[in-house]
Formats: structure tokens, C-alpha cells, sequence
């Protein structure tokens, strides 16, 4: 299983849409998109890598409370056993009304 | 009972404590030269992220690309020597450069994210340690 899809099943209780790509329904109250940021291969044995690293960003998107949002994801993705690498708010959108916020995961994959 | 004392070579006390009279000097060069894959990678990355993709042809004019630096080494908050890689200055509209490089960072709801800076960091880690390594065991050996 990927990291999109690990991210998708456990954000799936929260029942906002989450998507890879800009294809997300942006008049939901809440959206998330899944932005790539790195995958890589770590720790080798016979010049072959035992462990892949991959690093998302979660670019959280919201007209409500952002901070019950963020809490709640946030527990969801401990609780799946993700590492959250970093976490941020960017900004209030002026024109859309929405609330920007990231939050850095990573998780490590038996290659 | 047998008693056993251990004394260090002389050469290597010196060298110790000449160390620890330079560990300022010689932190704030491990810094510079380790910070330059990373400034290397972010910058090849940056170029690569710039009028990528757009809905319409890039005005790009090359300010945004000129402004990555690194910066001063410098002490943070905690008393631990630092430095940064990043964008500063504005450009010749006034706009801020770490203002566009955090809006092609991050993105915004209409507008598609192009990391440049974070998977820098990732990518270019272990080039950085190695080349601190080295600078660090060039310095102690100059001492």
C-alpha cells in the first residue's frame, strides 16, 4: 500500500475530500491535497536498499475552526503511525475565506 | 592489587585544547562549507520549480533566483551555532522573495504547490554531513 492511500484510509473517518492532485471538490468546507515532497531509499545490505522513505505534505484547507481540524488529523495520523516531520499554519486566504494550514508527514516503507 | 594509569599523548591535549579555544571559528567554516550541497541543491531545484507547469507562460525575470543565499552562521535562541539556506531581499516590483518562494513552497488553494525547499533538505542531508565531516577533520588536523 502506498503512502496516498495509508493517508487516505486513515483520514477517511473526518469525511473531507482528499486528493493527490488539485481535483478536489474546492467548494467543500474543508479540503486536503496531498503534495509529494520526497522519497528516497535508505539503509542498504548488498548494495540494496532495505528501507524507502517517502515525505508528503498535507495542505490542509478550511473555512471553519482549523484548529479542531488540525488536532484531529493530527491524533488520526499518530495514531496510524506516521511521523509528522513538521507543522504550520500559512495563511488566511482573503478572496477564498480559507484557512491554510501543512503538516509534514513521512513514513517508512520495507523496500 | 596493580594500579594502571593512562596518559594521553601530549600532541593530542594540545590539540584538544586548542579545540576548545577555536571550537567558535571552527563550528561557524563546518557550517559554511556544509551548507553548500544543500545551497546547491536548492538552488537546482528552485529553477526547475519556477514558471513549471503554469496555466499561463512564465514573466519569470530571474529575481527570485538570484536571491537564494546562505546566510551568516549564527547563534539561535538555545546558544547552538546555525545557518540557512533561503530566499531574501524583495525583487525589482517590491515584492518580497520569501514571500513568492513561500507561495511556490506551499501553494494556495488555486494555485498548484511546487516544493523546492523541503525535498532540498532531504536530498542533499547526507552530502551535508559528509561534507562537514570532512571540513571538521581538515580543521582539526590544521591545529
Amino acid at each position: 500500500m502506498s503512502i496516498y492511500e495509508l493517508i487516505r484510509d486513515t483520514l477517511q473517518s473526518l469525511n473531507i475530500p482528499v486528493s493527490i492532485n488539485e481535483n478536489v471538490d474546492k467548494n467543500a468546507v474543508s479540503f486536503i491535497i496531498i503534495i509529494p515532497l520526497y522519497d528516497g531509499f535508505d539503509v542498504f545490505a548488498d548494495n540494496k536498499p532495505g528501507i524507502e522513505i517517502n515525505e508528503v505534505e498535507l495542505a490542509i484547507y478550511t473555512k471553519g475552526n482549523y484548529l479542531k481540524l488540525v488536532k484531529d488529523i493530527t491524533d488520526l495520523l499518530i495514531e496510524a503511525d506516521f511521523t509528522i516531520t513538521n507543522r504550520r499554519y500559512i495563511e488566511f486566504e482573503k478572496d477564498t475565506k480559507l484557512h491554510h494550514y501543512i503538516i509534514d508527514v513521512a513514513m517508512e516503507f520495507s523496500y | 592489587m596493580a594500579v594502571v594509569n593512562y596518559k594521553l599523548p601530549d600532541e593530542i591535549l594540545e590539540k584538544m585544547t586548542k579545540l576548545g579555544e577555536k571550537s567558535d571559528e571552527v563550528i561557524k567554516k563546518v557550517l559554511q562549507e556544509g551548507a553548500e550541497p544543500l545551497y546547491d541543491v536548492a538552488k537546482q531545484n528552485l529553477k526547475d520549480s519556477i514558471g513549471r507547469d503554469t496555466k499561463q507562460e512564465s514573466r519569470s525575470k530571474g529575481d527570485l533566483l538570484k536571491s537564494i543565499r546562505i546566510t551568516w552562521p549564527f547563534l539561535d535562541r538555545n546558544g547552538n551555532w546555525s545557518i540557512k539556506v533561503g530566499c531574501e531581499g524583495i525583487d525589482s516590483k517590491g515584492v518580497s522573495n520569501a514571500l513568492k518562494a513561500s507561495v511556490l513552497e506551499h501553494g494556495k488553494s488555486n494555485q498548484v504547490a511546487r516544493p523546492w525547499l523541503k525535498p532540498s533538505g532531504s536530498k542533499a542531508k547526507k552530502a551535508c554531513i559528509e561534507k562537514m565531516k570532512e571540513v571538521f577533520e581538515a580543521e582539526v588536523d590544521k591545529l
